[in-house]
């Protein structure tokens, strides 16, 4: 899944200059049936670490519409490099089942060939992310977005996996589960351009120290608040960014949104923890002994595996001198930042002590 | 050679003149992000050129009393042992970044081997101590980057 990026099937790799141009042609048998199609107010959007996202405006004869562009990036671009086959597939079926929100996907070049990369057309909702509605004020002023937070959580975890698309891997076991991400623990150490014992330490902690056993569910992968769409008028929430999902414990979520809201704060939850939880709890059905702070904070850990392995795979790739991305070298800070979440994490889970020697 | 003004100066000098003087006159946005990443690595990178060699030797020389202290008293340690005596037997070269680094790696080898062997054990005294050192190696990683807050996500 995070192979080192090849974008570009058939030898075709993404030209951002280019894609005004092919966007008008693809669009052109797609949504205009053969009529020519103008694109305009193209626009790059900057935020996301993995793929390459722009907005833009196609209109043919009287009718005009917004669309986003999701692809994946020049070679040695991203952070990340996931399938968008699998992105496409799986936000088809969280639209028909209609429990989350998702912009809808419309149209897809599986390929690459017609676009420069695979790559993804969506609608485009007018908003601005939950990130930035709470950038202003204190943590604790933003309490309006509790609730529906709490309900985005649910719902995900709520989906029946039977509706997932059948490619998705389904563990045969919570404790397999749990055993195949220790073990990736320790064999992800291995894409790393040194030794890291905190990747040692974190396998051997978790392995140790397992919390109660929770029923295994869809898991976004990237639950956190730039990936959360705020539709401007309505207030509804739109969740973007599926290429992590996977089925596994559904507390992964919740750790990994307390990872994220570490370098981007505020964190909505911890600023209101008893009323998310006691929301969450009742939307989904599970006990407080399953998720608590603690369990969570396990989570926060394990759940980090593929974003942590995907980024020292890429650090990787530049210590050999097969990439000079700027998002790469910058994610030479993210590792250190990444152990001490880790280091935390694990401390209030328990059996860490945290002070230093 | 020339040593003054010294590295870190110069990396802090061409950090604020991306901050104050280029970074204002970026329209592009992916431009103007790139742009504020390259002035977060270079904060960090002034503390590393400052530290990293004495840091590297300092930790090695941690995590190698402590493989003293642990190594006679724990089960199957022949990884951790093998790991200790090549980081003996190939101290660094030079105090070139390049030669220290190699040796640091060893040592790092060593420290992970020394976790495996304590938790392996389950003996709570060298878990406890194998903890310290990765606390201190935390200490020392946050130290250099300070806090991380990831730009561009608005």
């Amino acid at each position: 899944m995070f192979e080192t990026n090849t974008a570009g099937i058939g030898g075709t790799l993404l030209e951002p200059s280019e894609l005004p141009g092919r966007l008008e042609t693809f669009l052109s048998t797609r949504w205009a049936d053969g009529a020519p199609v103008a694109v305009s107010n193209y626009a790059e959007i900057t935020g996301g670490y993995s793929r390459y996202m722009a907005r833009f405006t196609a209109s043919h004869g009287a009718e005009s519409n917004e669309f986003v562009l999701r692809a994946d990036p020049p070679p040695g671009q991203s952070i990340l490099d996931t399938d968008r086959t699998a992105e496409w597939n799986l936000v088809q079926a969280v639209m028909a089942n209609g429990g989350v929100t998702v912009p809808k996907g419309l149209w897809f070049d599986e390929s690459g060939d017609e676009l420069g990369s695979p790559g993804i057309i969506f609608e485009l909702i007018s908003g601005d992310t939950l990130y930035v509605h709470t950038q202003e004020g204190e943590a604790d002023s933003h309490q309006q977005f509790t609730a529906p937070l709490a309900d985005l959580f649910a719902g995900v975890h709520a989906i029946d996996t039977i509706t997932l698309p059948a490619e998705m891997e389904r563990p045969a076991s919570w404790s397999s589960y749990i055993d195949g991400n220790v073990a990736r623990w320790a064999e992800a150490e291995g894409g790393h351009a040194e030794s890291d014992p905190f990747m040692r330490a974190v396998a051997a902690w978790l392995d140790t120290n397992r919390p109660p056993e929770a029923p295994l569910g869809l898991v976004h992968g990237d639950l956190q608040a730039p990936n959360i769409l705020v539709q401007e008028g309505t207030g509804d929430f739109y969740l973007l960014d599926w290429e992590l999902s996977r089925v596994g414990d559904p507390r992964e979520d919740l750790g990994w949104w307390a990872l994220a809201c570490r370098s981007q704060p505020p964190d909505l939850i911890a600023a209101d923890s008893d009323a998310f939880y006691a929301r969450y709890r009742e939307k989904s059905g599970l006990s407080e002994d399953i998720v608590n702070p603690a369990t969570v904070a396990y989570f926060t850990v394990l759940s980090s595996i593929s974003v942590f392995s995907s980024v020292i795979g890429q650090t990787a790739s530049m210590s050999r001198n097969e990439t000079t991305a700027m998002g790469v070298a910058y994610m030479t800070n993210a590792i250190p930042f990444m152990h001490r979440v880790f280091v935390e994490a694990m401390g209030e889970a328990g059996g860490w002590q945290e002070e230093t020697k | 050679m020339i040593t003054q003004p010294n590295i870190p100066r110069l990396l802090a000098s061409i950090q604020t003149e991306l901050t104050e003087n280029v970074l204002p006159k970026i329209d592009d946005a992916t431009t103007k992000v790139n742009v504020e990443m390259m002035t977060a690595l270079l904060s960090a990178l002034t503390i590393r050129t400052e530290n990293e060699i004495a840091w590297m030797l300092e930790e090695s020389a941690a995590i190698e009393a402590a493989a003293d202290e642990l190594l006679p008293n724990l089960p199957d340690t022949e990884a951790a042992t093998t790991a200790l005596e090549a980081h003996r037997a190939s101290p660094p070269e030079s105090m070139r970044l390049s030669h220290v680094t190699e040796s640091y790696q060893r040592a790092s080898e060593l420290l992970s081997l020394l976790i495996e062997a304590a938790y392996s054990s389950g003996d709570e005294q060298a878990i406890t101590t194998v903890q310290g050192l990765v606390n201190a190696r935390l200490s020392i990683e946050q130290e250099a980057i300070g806090e991380f807050i990831a730009v561009g996500r608005d």
